[in-house]
This record gives C-alpha cells, sequence and structure tokens, in this order.
C-alpha cells in the first residue's frame, strides 16, 4: 500500500471521528451552552483533517484546483464559525435575559 | 468504492444525533443541531466531490459552508427576539 493511502486513511478516519465524536456530544449533553462547544471541534479540526486528506488526494492525481478549493472550504469554515457560535450564544442568552435586551420595545426595526 | 465515499457513508451517520436532537429538545437546542448538520452536510459534499473525482462538485460545498452563515445569522437574530 503506497504512503499516500496510509496517509489518506489516518487524516480521514481522524476527521470522521472527531465529526461523530462532536455529534454524539452534542446528543448528550445537558443544556444548550454545553452543546455549542462542540462545533468548535467539528468545524475546525474535522474540516481541516478531510481537508487536508481532499488536498492530498487532490495532488496526488495532479489536479491543483481541487486541492486549493477544499482547502479554501475549510478556510472559510475556520473563519465563519466563531461567528456563528458568538451570534447564537448571544441570541440565546438575550431571549433567557430579558433585562438585557437592546431594543425591548422592538422600536429599531418598525415601520 | 473509493476510501472518500466510504468516509462520505460514514459521515453521513452524524446526521442521526443532530436529528434526534431537532426531535426533541427545545427549540434553541435545535439551532445548535442545525449548525451542526449544516457542517456535516459541506464535509459530505467535500469528501463525494473527491470521490467521484469531479471537482467543479467542490463549488455545491463552497456556496454551502457561505450559505451557512448567512443563515444561521438569521435563526439567531430571529430567536433572540421574536420568537
Amino acid at each position: 500500500m503506497s504512503e499516500h493511502v496510509i496517509v489518506l486513511m489516518l487524516l480521514l478516519t481522524a476527521g470522521v471521528g472527531i465529526e461523530l465524536i462532536c455529534c454524539l456530544a452534542l446528543w448528550v449533553m445537558p443544556n444548550v451552552y454545553a452543546r455549542l462547544h462542540y462545533l468548535a471541534p467539528a468545524s475546525i479540526f474535522g474540516a481541516v483533517m478531510i481537508a487536508a486528506a481532499v488536498a492530498v488526494e487532490a495532488v496526488v492525481i495532479k489536479d491543483a484546483n481541487s486541492a486549493i478549493k477544499a482547502l479554501l472550504i475549510a478556510a472559510v469554515m475556520m473563519v465563519t464559525s466563531p461567528v456563528i457560535t458568538h451570534a447564537t450564544a448571544r441570541g440565546i442568552h438575550t431571549r433567557d435575559n430579558e433585562h438585557l435586551r437592546t431594543d425591548p420595545a422592538g422600536e429599531e426595526n418598525a415601520s | 468504492m473509493n476510501i472518500f465515499l466510504l468516509a462520505a457513508s460514514v459521515l453521513v451517520i452524524g446526521f442521526i444525533p443532530c436529528g434526534i436532537v431537532c426531535l426533541r429538545n427545545a427549540i434553541v437546542d435545535r439551532l445548535v443541531a442545525l449548525e451542526m448538520a449544516s457542517i456535516i452536510a459541506t464535509l459530505v459534499l467535500v469528501m463525494l466531490a473527491e470521490g467521484f473525482r469531479r471537482g467543479i462538485y467542490l463549488d455545491v460545498a463552497l456556496t454551502l459552508v457561505i450559505l451557512n452563515l448567512a443563515g444561521t445569522l438569521a435563526f439567531a437574530r430571529f430567536l433572540e427576539r421574536w420568537l
């Protein structure tokens, strides 16, 4: 078995394993703030490993286009994931604490 | 059946816990499970694109990762104010 297949197997096993563990943890956790933590390893570790595996295979086939696109997808996921997590956590916290709302009467978007 | 198609098939199993959380828990837990399902879907598409050796299928995954951001922010703002 050639080296690149061994590297692919390692990267894909690690990436898919991390994703499945994060999904399982999402199910098992007791409250929403604990569940929100597990979006981070899923979108950063798992995505980078799977994109690296796709890039290794694409470079071996001499298809640099696919390698760059896969790494770009992982990079965009790394940048957007903290934004999503923060916005969701802020929305949930504001929902639970009415006194923290910035616009209680809804005047901002009223026509 | 190459290694990427096999890995994509295994990763699809990750939709099941997300679906269970969407069906059973409160509304904010459903949003978090939806976000996780979006991440899983994007990665499944990336692996399928390489498994079928068509570079153009990666454009679908790239569009999806950007639309995840927009959709999640819309849902989070909606849940914060009106639901």
